[in-house]
């Protein structure tokens, strides 16, 4: 009987292979844990706007609505099929936008490779298809997941253009940097973040001198080759290259707020919102202390532990402490360090903006990875061990507490009770003359995702007038106005919309 | 010959019209009939919205999973304030009387419950003499998920809670009833009730204050039962 025979993967195709599974992994991830959650609020109100954009174009609202990438490409999606308006629309289907970003961010990490090098960017690529804080965004139909992929693509094309200053890495970094504004305005702290850690890092750079060694798989021997120009040659491409990039990035930001030509009035209307956004930086809404993305992050909670609020910052010391002679890692630390800290004085803050700092501390953290990997089996049970609880708490904040407010990720989440007052309202409306066309009048001030919830009945209106109350109508009002009906006095049954926000039906 | 043939053919005549006037109304009838379309009418739409500002509720109890755990008692203790006398600081609830917070009914029925009037509010039981107490329990509207703000239980001897006052409960961690601020949780209401334990404490009277709920700004109450023996 002979022996089985081995087989043995070339080091490019096994790279090859962990980097498909982390794809395929990712996708799997964000479509089933998204699955059975509950439309939130702004993902409702993106529906209608895209509803209003297929029918009319994107009409861009300064104060609240952020930019129209994601919704002009999903009208571009939905454009060769018959849906034209909500009834029509679907939670998963939209859902698919943000999820085929976030596999996106995993995918693009294979950019970073020769700077970080194949180890880490395997690491990287694993880790990012199962922090929880990505999973659970990825599956929420909101801006979040396009603006990390293209800030991830940013940060190569960026970190390209200063390594080898390129124009055409210049031009790149400009279309990306125009999609970012047009996708969020606060990709313009970003940026501003991003650009500076670059400068400083290249500025420190030119001042040491270059480091010269070749790529490899070993991470800690990886170092940038900067280029063997004058410093002088050189500031003037920089500057130049970024003259380039911002003036890339001011037409595609027109372009795109133009839709592209077609509606040409509109191309200068992110510029002129500038003032409300500043305003609603600095205002009271969602206002919170300068430690409170540190407490998202890593508090112990009762919906779970949040091992990657503590894991990544170890792994990123230890990352950064490994890579610091290579530039792009302290740029990459600089980086995350200077999102923290603008976000963190920012009196506005909401958990999904933690992203934007998560995905370089994640980057720098998978460096710490890779040379711990190497160093002895011992460490690399532990590392698998740590990614087990990533995943673990993954499971626990994207499915089992999803829409549990003690869940830091679920900010002001909508109830599951929802599905319960339509299937109340179905039955109602069968007992009805008009059937499905009884009109329903919603009687409040606060009511979303109410008309997400309703969408498929076709009479609904939304009133802030008790006396406007019909008499033959369907009746949902708010808890104020419960007495004030003219003609109802009867039972008010209760529906959660939101934590400690109810919507009642009047039952005569 | 004949000319009896005029009044026939003048039947006809009028025959003919009849049935061309029949004819206009059917078509005109018709026509209009085709002519109407359903009125529709244009319904005020949804206004869109930024991201909403959580509800924050303070001191949220977390969700007990399972039966509530049993709260022990001595043995041959009695509810001692059922059918008792209630007095408030609203001695005319919007809804309800005040003999029904100790009428031993506590179904979330309506029709069962006291509606007093909003913000800071109180009840209280008259025990009739000094009582030696174990468990305060009281029931809020319970029909539907809510959170009664700032519960605080409080006995004592004198009616006017001015001295000997014992606070048994106190969720209200923001103080907003000036009776200090409680470290004890904030919970959902459901139709278990809420037992206080009182400690074996001796009072004549227990006073329970809230402050709204989370549905509105109105307190209510189903019933208060006080557990608890003569006093020796």
């Amino acid at each position: 009987m002979g022996h089985a025979g081995r087989v043995v993967l070339r080091p490019r195709f096994r790279f090859c292979v962990v980097a498909l599974l982390a794809v395929l992994g990712a996708l799997l991830l964000r479509v089933t844990l998204a699955q059975g959650r509950p439309f939130h609020t702004d993902e409702a109100v993106n529906a209608f706007i895209v509803e209003e954009t297929l029918a009319e174009g994107f009409h861009y609202r300064a104060h609240d609505h952020h930019g129209p990438t994601l919704f002009l490409l999903t009208a571009a999606m939905l454009g060769p099929t018959p849906t034209r308006n909500v009834a029509e629309m679907d939670a998963g289907t939209l859902r698919l936008i943000p999820e085929t970003c976030g596999v996106l961010v995993v995918a693009s990490l294979y950019f970073f490779f020769p700077y970080i090098g194949k180890a880490a960017t395997l690491a990287a690529m694993v880790m990012l298809a199962v922090l929880a804080p990505f999973v659970y965004y990825s599956g929420s139909f909101i801006h979040e997941s396009l603006l990390i992929l293209l800030l991830s693509l940013y940060l190569a094309a960026f970190w390209r253009f200063l390594e080898r200053g390129r124009m055409s890495s210049a031009v790149a970094a400009g279309v990306l940097a125009g999609l970012m504004l047009a996708t969020k305005e606060t990709a313009a702290l970003i940026l501003a973040a991003v650009s500076l850690a670059g400068l400083l890092t290249c500025g420190a750079d030119a001042r040491k001198g270059s480091a010269a060694e070749g790529g490899s798989d070993d991470p800690a021997g990886d170092a940038d080759e900067l280029p063997r120009v004058k410093t002088v040659g050189r500031g003037v491409r920089l500057v130049l290259g970024g003259a380039l990039a911002v003036g890339v990035a001011f037409a595609t930001v027109l372009l795109v707020f133009s839709s592209f030509g077609r509606h040409p009035e509109r191309a200068f209307d992110l510029f002129s919102a500038i003032g409300a956004q500043v305003g609603r930086g600095l205002g009271a809404e969602h206002a919170y202390p300068w430690f409170t993305y540190a407490r998202w992050f890593s508090w112990p909670g009762a919906a779970g532990l949040p091992w990657s609020g503590w894991v990544l910052p170890a792994l990123g010391l230890a990352g950064l402490a490994a890579g610091w002679r290579q530039p792009f890692v302290r740029f990459l630390a600089l980086s995350g360090a200077l999102v923290f800290c603008v976000f963190s004085a920012l009196p506005y803050k909401t958990p999904w903006l933690m992203l934007a700092w998560e995905l370089p501390l994640a980057l720098v953290a998978a460096v710490g990875v890779a040379h711990g990997w190497k160093q002895g089996r011992l460490v690399q049970i532990g590392l698998c061990g740590v990614f087990l609880l990533l995943g673990f708490e993954t499971f626990q904040r994207c499915h089992r507490f999803a829409v549990d407010p003690r869940n830091s990720l679920a900010y002001s989440p909508s109830s599951p009770d929802l599905a319960r007052l339509e299937h109340d309202l179905d039955a109602l409306m069968t007992s009805r003359p008009e059937g499905r066309e009884t009109l329903v009048q919603v009687i409040a001030t606060d009511y979303w995702p109410l008309p997400w919830t309703l969408r498929k009945f076709p009479h609904v209106g939304y009133w802030t007038d008790t006396a406007e109350v019909q008499p033959e109508a369907v009746v949902l009002c708010s808890a104020e106005n419960i007495g004030r009906l003219p003609g109802r006095e009867g039972k008010f049954e209760a529906y959660e919309l939101r934590p400690g926000v109810n919507i009642f039906l009047a039952r005569k | 010959m004949n000319t009896s043939l005029r009044p026939p053919a003048a039947f006809c005549l009028r025959l003919v019209a009849a049935a061309l006037a029949a004819a206009c109304f059917a078509t005109a009838g018709s026509a209009q009939a085709q002519d109407k379309v359903p009125l529709k009418l244009t319904l005020p739409k949804p206004l869109f919205v930024g991201t909403p500002v959580p509800v924050k509720l303070s001191n949220l109890e977390p969700v007990r999973a399972g039966r509530r755990p049993d709260f022990l008692v001595p043995q041959g203790v009695t509810n001692l304030a059922l059918n008792k006398t209630v007095t408030s600081s609203d001695m005319e609830p919007v809804v309800g009387d005040l003999a029904q917070v100790t009428d031993g009914e506590k179904a979330g029925d309506e029709g069962n419950f006291v509606e007093l009037g909003r913000g800071k509010q109180w009840v209280q039981v008259d025990l009739e003499k000094p009582v030696q107490l174990y468990a305060v329990v009281v029931w809020h509207y319970h029909s539907q998920a809510r959170v009664y703000k700032a519960v605080v239980v409080q006995l004592s001897d004198d009616p006017d809670f001015i001295q000997g006052v014992e606070t048994i409960y106190n969720s209200d961690d923001r103080n907003a009833l000036g009776l200090g601020a409680g470290k004890d949780y904030t919970y959902v209401e459901t139709n278990e009730g809420r037992i206080i334990d009182a400690k074996g404490h001796k009072a004549r009277y227990v006073r329970l204050y809230s402050n709204g709920n989370t549905t509105s700004d109105m307190n209510h109450y189903i019933e208060v039962e006080a557990w608890g023996t003569p006093a020796e």
